[in-house]
């Protein structure tokens, strides 16, 4: 008899806290918003990179968003994420060496598929140099990047376009 | 339990809700240079830029403020002056940043629909400048275009000059277009202060037609030069008052006959550097080749005219960068035409014939307007146009950058395209597009043709009556 008691207690009490669980949430789907706590962002992609394509005769450039994991360089990241997304303009193979930020230029030594495997016209290479400048505008601390190859300074990576100095990441 | 029965609970609620409702802006939060925007539910974020004052304008719709409305979270980055947000329309709810200076910004949505984030780059030096208070303001109206007051021509033998007073200073730009020797002026956030007549009547030996439009919205003005020869039209801004000046010039070293000059012809690359290459079933080709090909059909026609020409080389050998606009600076040259092919990086992505000048230099957009309005009448592939070589990359191609008198580079086709490709290895393509790239260059010096040297007031094509004063078009608007 005692048994079948507590069975009913304990029964009324659960269908009493789904009730009143119930009828909180219910009410209310944006409770947590009323109570001023914002939903915060699933997705927080902390860099963009970008690259170029063609519209009639005009280039457009495409902002793709790139996850920064847990105590990777962003800089980094964006540029390796760079030189391997879909419709990246840089040459096959093209790889980060190594990168360092100083007196706000960012030096960026590439390996040398940046020249060995560039066959492109001056097209492919005015995107890859703006690509570069694009997405290194992002970072507040760099204002110039200086384009290196396997260490060395170059002049140029397909003879239109003038890298022997930094170049400004910014519109003049 | 009680998990169970809130999650019923906000299931059952959020079924009960009508599909129709509005998501609501939930958040709107600064991180360093990134802005995060969240919604309840899925919406369609548009963005666009205007200028004078500089802003970043974002449309969320459908969108509603929440009826407590939103706070700002975190702080802006130093380009941003000021963020507003209000209900611009029933269901939109509009943000707008206001710029202290030009700054790049990507947007991205999530696939949701729900969420979206505005990186924003910082302006150069703007860290070093003094950051004013960034409170959130009530959203003000846009403010008005700026009015076109009055329009003077004024005019000599080789010159003409447009006046045009405003209400308040703006930017304007001149952008060729690929129909000949075709001008626009594009003025942003302008409107004329009343309706005018549109076409004038010109009779200046340089304008062909002069046509003013303004689009449906009532807020951006466009002006089309015609010209009747390779022209240099650039922009003066005047300093003091709101003035634009259109000078519309008959450009350097247009004077005299093509055998009077000295042309420097450039082959791009050669020896080590290939240029782009052009793989297919066809083979492999050079682009150095191409351009040597060209280059050389290019100094026989100039040759057979009795002009002076200088290759930055004469075969396959190695020439740098530097040394080719350098040649032709050391030699005093009149002009410098640098012979090219491009590539995209995918393979038959673009096709066509672009000639570049450099950044808004007005020389040489006259002479790139010259030689691509021939070039497009025989290759028979895409006119792609006369194009600024800071189109895709800041600073320009380096021998334009370098070349102290007018200067091209002639992107002939894409030579990883198969047709395009197949026209370059053609001898006789080859020598249509030297015919073309002399006809051009002779066209930009001598003139198209004779055209009538009456020297009379501009006016309007329409409502004029004899008698009329000289007119200033348009009138006191």
């Amino acid at each position: 008899m005692r048994a079948g008691r507590r069975i009913v207690l304990v029964g009324l009490l659960a269908v009493l806290a789904f009730s009143i669980s119930y009828w909180f949430t219910s009410r209310s789907p944006d409770l947590s918003r009323r109570l001023g706590t914002p939903t915060p962002p699933v997705t927080k992609p902390s860099v963009v990179v970008y690259v170029p394509h063609f519209v009639d005769s005009r280039t457009e450039w495409q902002a793709k968003p790139v996850p920064v994991g847990e105590g990777e360089d962003p800089l980094r990241t964006a540029l390796e994420h760079l030189m391997i997304t879909r419709d990246s303009p840089f040459p096959s193979g093209t790889r980060v060496l190594r990168v360092r930020v100083v007196d706000h230029v960012a030096e960026v030594d590439f390996s040398r598929d940046l020249i060995d495997n560039f066959h492109g016209g001056s097209t492919t290479e005015a995107w890859i140099v703006e690509s570069l400048c694009r997405t290194l505008a992002q970072f507040s601390d760099v204002e110039k990047v200086r384009i290196l190859v396997e260490g060395k300074r170059i002049e140029t990576i397909g003879e239109h376009i003038d890298v022997s100095e930094p170049v400004p990441v910014r519109p003049l | 339990m009680v998990v169970l029965g809130a999650m019923v609970g906000r299931l059952h609620a959020q079924l009960a809700e009508p599909t129709n409702t509005t998501p609501t802006l939930q958040a709107l939060r600064w991180e360093q240079s990134v802005l995060y925007l969240v919604t309840s539910g899925k919406v369609t974020f548009h963005t666009f830029t205007l200028r004078e004052p500089l802003r970043v304008v974002i449309d969320i719709s459908p969108c509603a403020l929440p009826d407590g409305g939103i706070a700002l979270e975190g702080e802006p980055p130093t380009a941003v002056e000021r963020v507003r947000w209000s209900q611009f329309k029933e269901s939109v709810v509009r943000i707008v940043l206001d710029l202290r200076e030009n700054a790049r910004y990507a947007f991205s949505t999530a696939a949701s629909g729900s969420e979206a984030m505005l990186v924003l780059g910082t302006p150069l030096g703007a860290a070093e400048k003094a950051r004013s208070p960034a409170p959130a303001a009530p959203m003000s109206s846009p403010p008005p275009p700026a009015e076109l007051v009055q329009m003077e021509w004024e005019q000599d033998g080789d010159s003409a000059r447009l006046r045009m007073t405003l209400s308040r200073q703006v930017a304007v730009r001149l952008r060729p277009l690929k129909e000949g020797y075709s001008t626009l002026l594009e003025l942003p956030q302008v409107k004329p202060r009343t309706a005018f007549v549109a076409n004038w009547q010109v009779t200046h030996p340089l304008i062909e037609a002069v046509q003013f439009s303004l689009d449906e919205k009532g807020v951006r003005s466009t002006l089309l030069i015609r010209t009747s020869r390779a022209a240099a039209l650039s922009v003066e801004y005047d300093k003091q008052q709101p003035v634009i000046t259109l000078a519309i010039n008959r450009p350097r070293n247009a004077h005299g006959n093509l055998s009077e000059k000295h042309i420097v012809i450039d082959p791009g690359h050669g020896g080590t550097s290939k240029g782009a290459v052009g793989r297919g079933a066809d083979g492999v080709v050079y682009e150095k080749d191409i351009n040597l090909a060209i280059a050389h059909r290019v100094k026989a026609l100039l040759l057979k005219e009795k002009a002076t020409v200088t290759m930055t080389r004469e075969d396959d050998s190695t020439v740098e960068l530097y040394d080719r606009p350098k040649l032709a600076n050391e030699k005093g040259a009149d002009f410098f035409i640098s012979i090219h092919c491009d590539s995209t990086p995918t393979p038959n992505s673009a096709s066509g014939t672009t000639t570049y000048y450099h950044a808004s230099d007005p020389d040489g957009r006259a002479l790139a307007q010259a030689i691509q309005k021939h070039l497009a009448a025989v290759t028979g592939l895409p006119n792609r146009g006369a194009q600024t070589d800071t189109a895709i990359y800041q600073s320009g191609f380096a021998v334009l950058r370098h070349s102290k008198m007018p200067a091209v580079l002639i992107e002939v086709a894409y030579i990883n395209n198969d047709k395009d490709r197949a026209k370059l290895k053609d001898p006789k393509f080859q020598q249509k597009v030297a015919e073309a790239i002399v006809a051009g260059l002779k066209a930009y010096i001598e003139g198209e043709k004779q055209v009538a040297q009456q020297q009379l007031p501009l006016r309007p094509a329409a409502d004029t009556k004899e008698g009329e004063p000289p007119v200033q078009v348009p009138e006191q608007l």
